[in-house]
């Protein structure tokens, strides 16, 4: 038996490295459903800390403006208000009354793992209101209804 | 109004006056005439004005250190721009979404 080339060795020892961290994910989706709160659209940030309560990334930004992302102080105070964090992942603002939903895949290592999903909320000339919504992320924990505080009225993930 | 536009507005009123004999109009709405000075200074709206529609007490304290513009030294975003939005460049790697996809989202 040939030994294994050294370029095959390393590609293969990378892959097995990375692998696990993206073969296995699952479509999820999120729905935040809004109070009627009487105020104009409310900016969100959704994002994740890790089992040590460290952040771990965003999954997705309502609202466009950087300059306004400070009042989501939670994520702000992770973040630095770093709109890289949200490249790519950034929508409109919610109104209120309104309904988000976002269908994501999202990695397998994440639920039942330790990993807590936060929800950020901010209105113009309305109180800000970080970690609004902070839910465990479990397999359980799908499609039961997490009651929000301020702006959201509940929020719930599903597969 | 802010500052540098009520400069252009009083420099241009003096030197209006200087070149024509003819008195300037003033506002109509939200104006007053200051005559003790020689020149027919116009005062006009101190309102604000922000061009992004408002949000300057953002937060609900009521004060303008709310208001955070992108070419302060001290606000956060500065020179940073803002977010692309979703659909315009892939998420970012930050090991959340299994395949990389970028979320879509809806509103109803």
């Amino acid at each position: 038996m040939k030994p294994m080339k050294p370029l095959f060795a390393a590609l293969a020892l990378t892959t097995a490295l990375v692998l696990p961290g993206l073969a296995f994910a699952k479509p999820v989706t999120l729905t935040v459903n809004m109070n009627s709160y009487g105020g104009r659209g409310a900016y969100l940030a959704v994002y994740v800390t890790d089992p040590a309560g460290a952040y771990a990334g965003s999954l997705w930004m309502a609202g466009g403006k950087a300059k306004y992302y400070r009042h989501l102080s939670d994520w702000a105070r992770f973040t630095g208000s770093d709109p890289a964090q949200v490249d790519g992942i950034t929508g409109a603002s919610v109104g209120a009354g309104q309904s988000l939903t976002l269908d994501m895949d999202l990695a397998d290592a994440l639920f039942d793992a330790g990993y807590t999903l936060h929800i950020d909320a901010a209105v113009e000339d309305m109180r800000d209101s970080p970690s609004e919504v902070s839910v465990p992320l479990t397999a359980a924990g799908a499609g039961q209804a997490v009651t929000g505080g301020r702006y959201i009225a509940d929020f719930t993930y599903g597969f | 109004m802010k500052l540098p536009l009520t400069l252009i507005l009083l420099g241009s009123a003096m030197a209006a006056s200087a070149q024509t004999p003819m008195p300037l109009n003033p506002p109509a709405v939200h104006a007053r005439a200051i005559t003790d000075v020689g020149a027919p200074l116009v005062q006009v709206s101190d309102e604000d004005d922000d061009e992004d529609g408002g949000w300057l007490s953002f937060g609900g304290d009521g004060s303008d250190e709310d208001d955070c513009d992108e070419d302060e030294e001290d606000c956060p975003t500065a020179g940073r721009g803002n977010a692309a939005p979703a659909g315009t460049v892939a998420p970012p790697a930050n090991g959340l979404f299994g395949d990389g996809k970028a979320p879509t989202a809806s509103t109803n």
